[in-house]
C-alpha cells in the first residue's frame, strides 16, 4: 500500500509540492524555531526572545490579514504578487538575525525588524502557495498540499542534519531562493481565467459576506488550537526542552497526517468535519488545561507534543478547505485564506501574549500556570459556545454541515457504464492516482447558502447520506454522485439543473456567482461526459430504471 | 577507528566538492559549445535550444554535490559568529581562502541555475554569467588544491598531493558530468560526449593510481621522531586497493550502461557512488599520513 501511494507520488510529483515543504520547513526553523538555534546563547535572553516571537506573529497575521484585504478590495492587485517580491523580506530578515552576531549593540533592533520581515515575507509565500493549490482541479490540489506537507517533515529533520552554524546561512542563501522558484515555478501554472480570480469581489458582495458568515466558525476552531498553541509557546520559553518537542512534533504530526490522509482517501471517500472535530478534542485540551497545573512541567511535554501534531493536522485541513472554498463558492483564494489565517494566526498571538504576560500574576499570588488554565479553558469555552451555542440549529433540522471537508474516492470504473464519458474526464482532470485510487474534496458552505439551498434540493445531497430525499430526482441524484464521484456542492448545482433553474436563480439560491454556477456546470458535464441539459436528463432517467 | 577517520567532514568535502565543481565545468563548456550541425534546420535548432535549456536546469546536480560538500566541512564550525570572521582570512589563510572561492563560485552558480528558468531569453548575458563562473569554479579548485601545501607538515607538502586530489576530482567530475548530460539528453545528440568522459575518466584513474603510488614511495623515506613514514604508507597502498576496485566496479556498471539501447542512467549513478566510495578512500588515507616537521 504505502509503495504504491510512493510510486503514485513520485509520478505526480509537482514543483509546488517541494515549495510547500520547503516553506513550512524554513517557518518551523526560522520563525518558531525561533532563529535562536542560530544565536549564541547570551543573546537569547527572555526580553529578546518574546518580542521576536511576538513580533513575527503579529506579522504573520497582520499579512494575512492585508492579503485578504487586498484581494476584495484590489483583485487585480493579489493577481500579481511576486515570489521573489516575497522572498526579499525573509532573506533580509535572515540578514537582521544574522547581524545581531556582528553589531550586538543593536541586538533588539535587529531582532525587531528582522522578526516583522520574517513573519510577513513566510505569510507572503503560504498566500502565494494557497492561492496556486486552489486555483488546480481539486484532486491534484489535495495531493499537493497533503504530499508537501509530508515532505516538510522530511526536509526539517534533514536540516537538523545541518551544522547549527551553517543553518542560518543554508536558509537564506539556498532554501528562500528554492522556495521562491517553486512559487514562481507553480504560479506560472495558474489559469487567472477562473471565476474565483475573475469575478470582481466588490460586484459580488453577498457571496464574500455569506462566505465569511459561513466559514468564520471553522476558523475559529483552527484559531481555538492555534491560541492553545501560542500558550504552549509562551510557556516553552522558560522550558527550552518544550521547544524542541514542540518543533520535533509538529513535523511529526505534519508526516503522520499525510500518511493517514493518504491512506484514507485511496481507500475510501470520507468527510471530515472541522467543527465535529473540534468538539472530538475540545474535552481533552480542557482537560489538560485543569490537569495541568497539578501535573505542572512533565505533563506539559506529553501536551505540547500532542497540541503541536493535532495543531499541523488542523492547519493542512486548513489549507484544504480554504481551496474547496475557492473553487466550490468561487471565491479568491487569497481571500479565505487570509481570513482563516487572520484568525488562526491572530488567536495564536493572544495565546501568546497571555502565556507570557501571565507570569506577572506572580506578584499579586497566583499561579502562571493556574492563570494559564483558567484563562485558557475560559476562552475555549467562549469560543466552543459561538462556534456551536447558535439558537437557531437547535431547530434547523435541514441545516446541512458547512464545516465538512469532503474526500472523494475517485473513479470507481467498474461501476460507469462504458461509454459514458469517462475520456471526458480523465481528459479534463489529469490523473492524481491510479484510476481506481483518486479523490475529489470539496467543502459544503455555511447556514445562509444551506438556507437557501434546502428550499430547492434535497438535504440528503447536501449531506452526503442516503435519508431524507425529497422525490425522486433527488434519490437519483445521489445514485449519480455517488457513481460519477461529484463534489457535494457539484451534485447540488446539478439538481438545480435538472430541476430546470436557470443559471441565474442557482446563482441566488447558493449565494454564489453566476460565473461560479457555470464553471460547476462545466465540471459537472465534463465529469458526466455530457454536453447538454437534455443528456443529463436522460442520464437521470436512464439510472433510475437501473434502481433496485 | 583508523587514522583520517577524524577527519571524516574534511574527507567528504574533499571528495565531493572539486568533483563537484569540475563536473560543473564540463557541462557549461558543452553549453557554450554550439553543437547544431545546421543553423538553417528550424527543428534542429529548437531541438538544440531545448536540450540546453535542459541542461541549465540540471546543473542543480553538480551544484548540489558542492554544496553538501561544503555544508559538511563547515562541522568544523562550532558557532556561527565565526562564520563571517572566516572572510577576515582570505588571501592570508589557505582555508579561508578556499571556502570564500567557494562561496563566490556557489553564488555565481546558484544565479545562474535561477536564471535558467526564466522565460526572457538572454543568451549573451548567459553566456558572460557562465564564463563567469567558470573562472570562479577553477579558482575555487585550484584553492583547494593548494590549501594542504604547508611547509610544516611534511608528508603533505608535495606535488603529489595537489595533483593527485585533482586527478581524483576529475574522475569523479567525468562520470558526475555524465550523469547530468545524460539528464539533459545531451549524450544522445553527441556520442563522442559520452567517449570523452569514459576516457577522462579512464585516464583520471590511471594518473590517479600513479600519483599515490609515487606519493606512498616519497612518503616511506620520510621519518620523524615519533612517525615513521614507511608505516604510513601502508594506508595509502591500502586506500589505492579499495579505489582501484571502486573503479574497477564503476567501469563494470558505465558500460553495462552504455551497452544498453537507451542509456540507464541508474547503471551510471551506481558507478558514480562506486566512484566517490574510492576517491574517498583516497582521501581518507591522505588525512591518515598527517606527519608534522617537528614530530
Amino acid at each position: 500500500m504505502l509503495a504504491s501511494i510512493f510510486i503514485s507520488i513520485f509520478r505526480n510529483f509537482h514543483v509546488s509540492m517541494l515549495g510547500l515543504a520547503v516553506l513550512l520547513a524554513i517557518n518551523a526553523t526560522l520563525l518558531w524555531g525561533g532563529a535562536f538555534p542560530f544565536l549564541p546563547m547570551q543573546m537569547q535572553t527572555s526580553d529578546v526572545m518574546i518580542t521576536f516571537y511576538l513580533l513575527q506573529s503579529i506579522a504573520f497575521w497582520g499579512t494575512m490579514l492585508t492579503n485578504s484585504l487586498g484581494a476584495y478590495l484590489r483583485p487585480s492587485l493579489s493577481q500579481r504578487i511576486l515570489a521573489f517580491f516575497n522572498g526579499v523580506p525573509i532573506f533580509l530578515g535572515c540578514s537582521c538575525l544574522i547581524a545581531t552576531l556582528y553589531i550586538p549593540h543593536l541586538t533588539m533592533v535587529l531582532i525587531c525588524v528582522g522578526a516583522l520581515l520574517l513573519g510577513a515575507g513566510c505569510a507572503g509565500y503560504f498566500v502565494l502557495l494557497q492561492r496556486f493549490f486552489a486555483s488546480k482541479d481539486p484532486k491534484q490540489g489535495t495531493l499537493f498540499i497533503i504530499v508537501g506537507t509530508g515532505l516538510s517533515a522530511i526536509i526539517y529533520f534533514l536540516l537538523c542534519l545541518v551544522p547549527i552554524a551553517v543553518t542560518s546561512f543554508v536558509i537564506p542563501l539556498i532554501l528562500v531562493p528554492l522556495c521562491g522558484l517553486c512559487i514562481v515555478l507553480s504560479t506560472r501554472e495558474i489559469d487567472f481565467a477562473q471565476p474565483m480570480f475573475e469575478d470582481i469581489p466588490s460586484q459580488n458582495r453577498h457571496v464574500y459576506f455569506n462566505t465569511i458568515k459561513g466559514y468564520w466558525p471553522s476558523a475559529i476552531c483552527v484559531g481555538c488550537l492555534g491560541f492553545v498553541s501560542g500558550i504552549i509557546r509562551a510557556v516553552a520559553l522558560t522550558e527550552p526542552s518544550v521547544g524542541i518537542i514542540i518543533n520535533t512534533m509538529s513535523m511529526f504530526g505534519a508526516l503522520t497526517s499525510a500518511i493517514v490522509l493518504l491512506i484514507l482517501w485511496r481507500k475510501t471517500s470520507f468527510h471530515l468535519d472541522v467543527i465535529s472535530a473540534f468538539r472530538l478534542i475540545f474535552p481533552f485540551i480542557v482537560t489538560s488545561f485543569l490537569l495541568l497545573p497539578f501535573l505542572g512541567v512533565y505533563f506539559l511535554d506529553v501536551f505540547a507534543a500532542a497540541l503541536y501534531m493535532v495543531f499541523s493536522f488542523a492547519l493542512t485541513i486548513m489549507m484544504l478547505q480554504c481551496a474547496q472554498a475557492s473553487r466550490d463558492i468561487g471565491i479568491n483564494p487569497v481571500f479565505i485564506f487570509g481570513f482563516f489565517g487572520t484568525i488562526v494566526y491572530l488567536f495564536q498571538s493572544i495565546g501568546f501574549i497571555m502565556g507570557t504576560y501571565s507570569g506577572f500574576m506572580d506578584m499579586f499570588g497566583y499561579s502562571q500556570i493556574v492563570i494559564i488554565a483558567l484563562g485558557a479553558v475560559w476562552l475555549l469555552g467562549m469560543s466552543m459556545f459561538a462556534v456551536r451555542g447558535s439558537v437557531r440549529d437547535v431547530y434547523s433540522l435541514l441545516a446541512s454541515q458547512p464545516s465538512r471537508v469532503e474526500f472523494l474516492r475517485h473513479s470507481h470504473v467498474d461501476t460507469l457504464k462504458p461509454g459514458v464519458g469517462m475520456v471526458a474526464n480523465h481528459e479534463l482532470h489529469a490523473d492524481v492516482f491510479d484510476a481506481d485510487a483518486d479523490a475529489d474534496v470539496s467543502v459544503s458552505t455555511k447556514h445562509e447558502v444551506h438556507a437557501g439551498a434546502n428550499i430547492d434540493v434535497s438535504p440528503a445531497l447536501a449531506h452526503g447520506n442516503n435519508a431524507n430525499y425529497r422525490d425522486r430526482l433527488s434519490k437519483r441524484c445521489a445514485v449519480i454522485k455517488r457513481q460519477y464521484l461529484l463534489s457535494a456542492r457539484e451534485a447540488e448545482v446539478m439538481e438545480h439543473i435538472a430541476r430546470g433553474n436557470s443559471v441565474a436563480r442557482i446563482a441566488e439560491v447558493l449565494v454564489v456567482s453566476e460565473n461560479t454556477v457555470r464553471t460547476h456546470s462545466k465540471r459537472i458535464y465534463g465529469k458526466l461526459g455530457i454536453h447538454k441539459r437534455q443528456s443529463l436528463l436522460d442520464l437521470l432517467e436512464e439510472n433510475y430504471q437501473e434502481l433496485p | 577507528m583508523p587514522p583520517g577517520f577524524q577527519d571524516i567532514t574534511l574527507a567528504i568535502f574533499t571528495t565531493l566538492a572539486p568533483a563537484g565543481t569540475l563536473a560543473f565545468i564540463m557541462v557549461s563548456i558543452a553549453i557554450l559549445t554550439p553543437f547544431h550541425l545546421d543553423k538553417t534546420d528550424d527543428i534542429q535548432l529548437q531541438e538544440n535550444h531545448k536540450i540546453l535549456a535542459k541542461l541549465d536546469q540540471f546543473l542543480v546536480l553538480p551544484l548540489t554535490v558542492v554544496i553538501v560538500g561544503l555544508v559538511t566541512s563547515a562541522t568544523h564550525l562550532g558557532n556561527p559568529a565565526n562564520a563571517l570572521y572566516l572572510f577576515r582570512g582570505v588571501g592570508r589563510s589557505p582555508l579561508s581562502t578556499e571556502v570564500f572561492c567557494g562561496i563566490v563560485f556557489l553564488l555565481l552558480g546558484g544565479i545562474y541555475w535561477l536564471q535558467a528558468f526564466s522565460l526572457k531569453p538572454r543568451p549573451t548575458l548567459r553566456k558572460i554569467w557562465l564564463s563567469v563562473t567558470i573562472v570562479a569554479a577553477l579558482a575555487f579548485v585550484v584553492s583547494m588544491m593548494m590549501a594542504y601545501s604547508a611547509h610544516t607538515i611534511l608528508s603533505w607538502n608535495t606535488i603529489y598531493v595537489p595533483a593527485s586530489l585533482l586527478t581524483a576530482a576529475l574522475m569523479g567530475a567525468s562520470i558526475l558530468a555524465m550523469i547530468t548530460l545524460q539528464l539533459g539528453g545531451y549524450l544522445s545528440y553527441r556520442r563522442q560526449a559520452t567517449l570523452l568522459c569514459c576516457a577522462t575518466m579512464l585516464l583520471a584513474a590511471l594518473a590517479t593510481v600513479a600519483l599515490t603510488l609515487l606519493q606512498a614511495f616519497e612518503l616511506s623515506f620520510f621519518r620523524t621522531a615519533l612517525l615513521d613514514g614507511a608505516n604510513m604508507a601502508l594506508w595509502l597502498y591500502a586506500a589505492i586497493v579499495v579505489f582501484a576496485l571502486c573503479a574497477a566496479a564503476a567501469g563494470v556498471f558505465i558500460f553495462a550502461a552504455l551497452r544498453k539501447a537507451k542509456t540507464s542512467i541508474l547503471h551510471i549513478a551506481i558507478g558514480c557512488i562506486f566512484v566517490f566510495v574510492g576517491i574517498f578512500a583516497l582521501r581518507i588515507a591522505f588525512y591518515s599520513i598527517h606527519m608534522t616537521v617537528g614530530l
